[in-house]
């Protein structure tokens, strides 16, 4: 499934035409990143690293709080230095069904058990452009960014032996905060590392291994990696 | 026999058996305490008399998987409760509707409704629609359409194993209570990789000859019975219970040896409950079918005394047979008997000896209630070693069983049965041996007017309705073989486990009636997701 998930991503930024960017630039006394032929659209591919916040929750039944999420999207940036992100992320999983004794111990059941988390995130924020007068020994241009946005988050879970209601399909909203910085790593590709809280209340909590140990928010913090193509 | 002889027979059976309980047997055998010879096997196959409509002796004073692995769709609950596949509609179209109409009638209830090839051995198309839509609606819209026959969600089914022994649907309400029938779709195996050792009376597991001696004895009325003097006494093994491979290091601390026989019917009972041969079309079924039995004697009963047993059960044989259950194998304890009285370090160092080796326990928490409820010295201590557990009883409506003792020991509660109210289908059924068939016991008037006693023989079984918490702990005992069967080894995470899904009874939290609640062995067994 993820290679299903990677092979689509990497389909649609190949065919992905940055437009706005090859209208041709005027020229500029300094190589600022910064773009100057207004709204510009950037298709990007993301990987995450998440911490959950519910880690008993994690690592009882997935083995690790930490959690891999692959995905992509499309990112707006404004003259102004303004940006949209919308992104669409995927977390898809096989664990086992536990239980936490009162003492925290986790054990493990050996029944097969499935969860999935889609998060699509819509994010606005700021990039704030370095500008400095190009040198010969610096040649990477670094644009730190801020912002903070609202998620819709599909959080699955299946099990084996499952009757009626006893397997998960519940969606729910979280907020996210994030900020990092894109370093151009050419004329058309720049590379983006940031960290990303999230908090999803509503889903986790209710029942299961997080009620057991009063872990209610899917969300956590993540690190996060993307490829943007264009300026 | 008449069916009134029969019945006069274990009446008399019973009554002397209860004397000789409370009073003690005096005994003047000879070679007392000689482990019986083992004189050559036993060939003739047992005798199983089938389900047994007397009733049970008073409780003693304690002495599919379901569906394929991560299935890519989602199952979806409709209104009407029940769970069908997301994004298909099962179509019977009328004879001679054309394709344009049924993919013009799909084309009404979804847009995106398309029609697949019709599936090999079906009278009926598969109607994709959106995997969103509610497949109930659509079926309703399609159903009312004149080119359709019928239609309907496609709702999920379920494999359920439920037992095709014989008496199971009419004996056996103990085992649906607490909900095995799913546990067992959860943990096929049953236990085959665990043995579990029952320290009782003996097991009925072997087909011999053995010879005891039997002593002359006085009971309770004075009457003097003369010895019997050295007999063979034939023995079967209980014939829905003992497989082959199934028996492992069986240890008698009563006579001594390597033959601990069931002198009694207790011990048989016990382990039948925990382990009866299942899904064979015999009989009755056990919570963990698959289990290996140990069967340690650590108790005797009125034969065991007139054949001229040392020691009828003790601290002493109890908690050597905990040792000795622990240093063989097991893993795994059920432990049906017990006392009251002072505390018993012997047995606790024991326990904790064994909980130290990875070994569960389940102790029975007693019978006495209406007896002044005593403290229950062995499920007392069983409260206080993390790794063992004490058993409480409940009878067929989920209430404490009349005799069931109650205190701050009681841990969990299981099915114990009680015949008071409930007749003789309130008891946990299990085969065991036939004591009412083939001996002349010991009770006046049962020899017809002889003061005296026939050999009794022990190759024949009956289905028995017994109560007690003796009967509720092998409950708890098969369910902890099943847990650990599933990985969970460690005693202590096996009792937090039991303790965390049983079903809370009475007043809300812990009590002194039910513990935590009643066990549910298939919540226990399948555990926790993430949010459900």
């Amino acid at each position: 499934m993820n290679l299903r998930i990677a092979a689509a991503v990497v389909a649609v930024l190949a065919a992905a035409t940055p437009v706005f960017a090859q209208r041709p630039v005027q020229p500029s006394p300094s190589p600022s990143p910064s773009p100057t032929t207004g709204v510009q659209f950037r298709p990007f591919a993301v990987l995450t690293v998440e911490r959950f916040t519910a880690s008993t929750t994690f690592d009882a039944t997935l083995d690790s709080a930490f959690q891999v999420l692959w995905g992509g999207g499309l990112q707006v940036t404004t003259r102004k230095n303004w940006f949209v992100d919308v992104s669409v992320t995927r977390m898809s999983r096989n664990g086992q069904r536990a239980f936490v004794d009162e003492n925290g111990q986790e054990f493990r059941l050996a029944v097969p058990l499935h969860a999935t988390l889609t998060p699509v995130e819509v994010s606005v924020g700021r990039r704030f452009p370095i500008r400095r007068r190009p040198t010969r020994r610096r040649r990477l241009t670094v644009i730190p960014y801020v912002g903070a946005g609202v998620g819709v988050y599909r959080y699955t879970e299946s099990s084996d032996f499952s009757v009626a209601g006893e397997d998960v399909d519940s969606t729910h909203v979280g907020y996210l905060v994030l900020g990092g910085a894109e370093f151009r790593v050419s004329k058309w590709v720049g590379i983006t590392a940031d960290a990303q809280y999230t908090r999803v209340p509503g889903i986790l909590g209710k029942a299961g291994v997080s009620q057991q140990v009063g872990e209610s928010d899917l969300g956590g913090i993540a690190g996060r990696v993307r490829v943007i193509l264009g300026r | 026999m008449t069916r009134a002889s029969r019945r006069y027979v274990l009446l008399a059976s019973t009554a002397a058996l209860a004397v000789f309980v409370l009073t003690g047997v005096r005994s003047h055998g000879q070679n007392s305490g000689d482990a019986p010879t083992f004189l050559y096997p036993y060939t003739l196959p047992p005798v199983d008399r089938g389900l047994s409509t007397a009733e049970g002796p008073e409780p003693a004073r304690l002495a599919t998987k379901t569906r394929a692995r991560f299935a890519t769709t989602i199952d979806r609950v409709g209104r009407r409760g029940v769970p069908y596949a997301a994004g298909r509609v099962l179509v019977k179209f009328r004879d001679g509707t054309s394709a344009a109409v049924r993919l013009n009638s799909v084309a009404r209830v979804s847009a995106a409704g398309t029609m697949s090839e019709r599936p090999s051995y079906a009278n009926f198309d598969v109607v994709s629609i959106d995997a969103n839509a509610d497949a109930e609606d659509a079926a309703d819209v399609l159903s009312q359409r004149l080119d359709v026959e019928y239609a309907q969600p496609d709702y999920r089914v379920y494999k359920r194993f439920v037992p095709n022994d014989q008496f199971y649907q009419q004996a056996q309400w103990n085992l649906r209570m607490i909900d095995m029938e799913r546990a067992w779709d959860v943990q096929r195996d049953a236990g085959s990789t665990v043995t579990v050792a029952v320290l009782d009376s003996g097991v009925a597991f072997e087909n011999a000859v053995l010879q005891f001696n039997g002593a002359s004895f006085v009971d309770d009325l004075d009457n003097v019975h003369a010895a019997l003097g050295p007999v063979a006494i034939p023995f079967a093994a209980a014939p829905d219970l003992i497989a082959p491979g199934r028996i492992v290091a069986p240890r008698d601390f009563i006579f001594g040896g390597v033959h601990p026989v069931d002198l009694d019917g207790h011990g048989t009972h016990v382990t039948g409950t925990l382990g009866e041969l299942t899904n064979n079309g015999v009989g009755l079924a056990g919570v963990a079918f698959n289990v290996k039995i140990m069967p340690v004697k650590v108790i005797g009963g009125d034969w065991d005394a007139i054949f001229g047993a040392r020691d009828l059960g003790s601290d002493d044989t109890v908690a050597r047979g905990i040792r000795y259950a622990a240093d063989n194998g097991a893993k795994v304890i059920n432990l049906s008997v017990g006392r009251n009285g002072p505390s018993a370090p012997v047995v606790e160092d024991a326990m904790r000896y064994a909980v130290s080796k990875g070994v569960f326990i389940a102790v029975a928490g007693g019978n006495l209630f209406e007896e002044g409820n005593p403290i229950e010295v062995l499920a007392e201590i069983a409260s206080r070693v993390p790794g063992a557990v004490s058993v409480a009883a409940v009878d067929p409506s989920r209430n404490r069983a009349y005799y069931s003792s109650t205190g701050s020991w009681v841990e969990v509660a299981a099915p114990g049965g009680a015949s008071r109210g409930f007749g003789v289908s309130g008891g946990v059924f299990q085969q065991t041996v036939d004591l009412t068939f083939g001996a002349c016991l010991v009770a006046p008037g049962a020899c017809g007017t002889r003061p005296t006693f026939d050999a009794p023989r022990f190759d024949v079984f009956n289905y028995f309705g017994f109560a007690g918490t003796s009967m509720a702990t092998p409950h708890v005992a098969g369910l902890a073989a099943l847990l650990m069967q599933q990985g969970i080894t460690d005693p202590a995470a096996v009792e937090a486990a039991i303790k965390r899904f049983a079903t809370d009874l009475g007043p809300p939290g812990r009590d002194e009636s039910f513990g935590f609640g009643l066990i549910e062995a298939r919540d226990t067994l399948r555990g926790l997701g993430l949010a459900k």
